[in-house]
């Protein structure tokens, strides 16, 4: 009789938490994704064409398993599999003969990005929608113009190699914190003969940084300016539909700001981005990917 | 419940609760004075609604710690001093006494956390939110799962290892526990081998932090979580069960 007790205690307690439990994906995380997909429209205006969220699944990774969101007859559609990744990670990624955008769920992010900064940055639903976009224009890149994202990767690229020899060569930081502050300042600079004039002197820097580093470091800087770059340019003009104010505290405000590792290249990229908008309007129609985005200003501005 | 309360009366006589309420006035002086300073990342942590969950955080990992070294050697020291021989021939079965030195060991833990929450209360006094005083109840409610939880695990496993081994394993478990959510991150982060590994390690493990956190949670206005509480709960009768049907070889 004693024993039955304690087995039915055990049998109701197991029964309360598997009945109290939240499985699967979180209906924020769908939500996101659906405002994600509902500034499709806005986002085509920004220029590149044929590039929609909607064209690459979006997986969502809680640890345990993958969520797979696409969107069908209009309607969101999500299915569960084994991660594919298996690991915390926002990256465009080859599954069978497509790419898809794989991202954790907005609560693993958050805590990631809480726990990185100590508490002292939040992790916002527009911040995750603005990641979606930035990765799926990975999957965009990396289903368009493949060839020429592995030529810009050269013999491959290690943000290891930027701490080694840019973060810790002093000249280097010094040439690349200039040419940060000058195209900050070419960015907010009304005048389209004075914009031209920060180009050039960035231009200048840049050549500069041909006798400072190494080929195989200009190559990986390149690529994340163009590769990268691109993708936070993007992950900023949605996070400017969203709210304009905030994207333009948030990436324009920050472009001059020096950063150890990767995350330079990326504001460089995005300025120079903003710049072409500017001086070149119609650049995304014809730009391929298959030279650097500096290349492409110093050549068409 | 005599062996329980005799057990219990003599940890009060023993030093581990004075620990405790030197460790209580300390946490009392950090955070309640404002003479101490708690800084993450460079910001200084002020306020109520900032402090009262790290308070609970800090109460809950001391707490939790204390329980686990205090409740590793009860057990052993019983059968080294021979005591259970008188036990057995009053014929109380291995399993209730076990049981009832386990419930000692929880009555401890209790108090250690009854302590150390003079602190919180302190700190809600001195921080203006006499009106909050009432959420404690609850709070010290949900965090007593986690003494009951840390106890009997240290207490199953003292019976069948010598007290340093079972405390330092104890220690180990509950220290999981404690940064739980950090680990599930690391997990998470890690993938591969060594992601996988400790995903089992978690899903063996007990999370010490939920409770405390939601016990926080409640404490800044936020209803209770049912999940974590009866998660907690379960952990607590996994380890009752196991204390019962353990043996002891030389009994």
């Amino acid at each position: 009789m004693k024993k039955a007790a304690v087995i039915l205690l055990g049998v109701i307690l197991l029964a309360g938490v598997v009945l109290t439990g939240e499985y699967g994906l979180s209906e924020e995380n769908t939500k996101i994704y659906e405002s994600a997909v509902a500034l499709e429209a806005q986002v085509e205006e920004i220029g590149f064409d044929t590039f929609h969220i909607s064209d690459y699944p979006v997986a969502y990774y809680d640890g345990d398993k993958d969520y797979v969101l696409t969107v069908e007859d209009g309607e969101v559609v999500t299915a569960k599999r084994k991660p594919v990744l298996n690991a915390i990670a926002a990256t465009a990624y080859p599954v069978e003969e497509h790419y898809e955008v794989l991202v954790p769920t907005v609560e693993r992010m958050s805590s990631l990005v809480g726990m990185a900064s100590l508490g002292e940055a939040d992790y916002t639903e527009a911040d995750q929608v603005a990641t979606l976009w930035h990765e799926a224009f990975h999957c965009f890149q990396l289903t368009n113009y493949e060839a020429q994202v592995i030529a810009l990767a050269g013999n491959g690229v290690e943000e290891a190699m930027i701490a080694s020899e840019v973060d810790d060569n002093a000249a280097a930081v010094d040439n690349i914190t200039l040419q940060l502050e000058v195209l900050e300042a070419a960015v907010k600079e009304a005048d389209v003969d004075k914009k031209k004039e920060y180009i050039l002197q960035y231009e200048e820097l840049e050549k500069e940084r041909e006798v400072l580093l190494e080929a195989d470091v200009l190559q990986t800087e390149k690529y994340y300016v163009t590769v990268e770059g691109s993708a936070y340019y993007i992950e900023s003009k949605v996070c400017e539909i969203q709210d304009e104010t905030a994207a333009w505290i948030k990436y324009v405000d920050t472009i001059g700001t020096y950063h150890d590792g990767s995350a330079k290249y990326y504001q460089k990229g995005m300025a120079i981005c903003r710049l072409l908008d500017e001086l070149k309007p119609d650049w995304k129609a014809e730009y391929d990917f298959s030279e650097s985005l500096e290349t492409y200003l110093f050549n068409e501005v | 419940m005599t062996i329980a309360m005799n057990a219990f009366k003599e940890k009060i006589r023993r030093k581990e609760l004075y620990i405790v309420c030197i460790i209580g006035i300390l946490i009392v002086i950090l955070f309640g004075t404002g003479n101490g300073e708690i800084t993450i990342g460079g910001k200084p942590i002020t306020g109520y609604e900032m402090l009262s969950p790290v308070i609970l955080i800090v109460v809950n990992a001391v707490a939790c710690i204390l329980t686990a070294i205090m409740s590793a050697s009860t057990i052993p020291n019983e059968y080294q001093r021979h005591t259970d021989h008188l036990i057995r021939i009053r014929k109380v079965s291995q399993a209730r006494y076990h049981f009832e030195l386990a419930m000692a060991n929880f009555f401890a833990g209790l108090s250690s956390l009854g302590i150390l929450f003079l602190s919180v209360v302190i700190f809600v006094f001195s921080q203006g939110h006499a009106g909050d005083i009432w959420k404690l109840v609850p709070a010290f409610l949900m965090m007593a799962i986690n003494m009951a939880i840390v106890s009997f695990l240290s207490s199953t496993l003292s019976i069948i290892l010598p007290p340093f081994l079972s405390g330092s394993i104890s220690v180990v478990i509950t220290l999981v526990g404690i940064f739980y959510s950090l680990l599930l991150l690391v997990k998470d982060v890690l993938g591969g081998f060594a992601g996988g590994f400790l995903k089992v390690v978690l899903f063996l493990f007990p999370n010490l932090h939920e409770i405390s956190r939601s016990a926080g949670e409640f404490m800044g206005g936020e209803m209770a979580d049912l999940h974590i509480i009866l998660k907690g709960l379960l952990w607590v009768y996994i380890f009752a069960v196991l204390i019962l049907i353990i043996k002891r070889k030389e009994a």
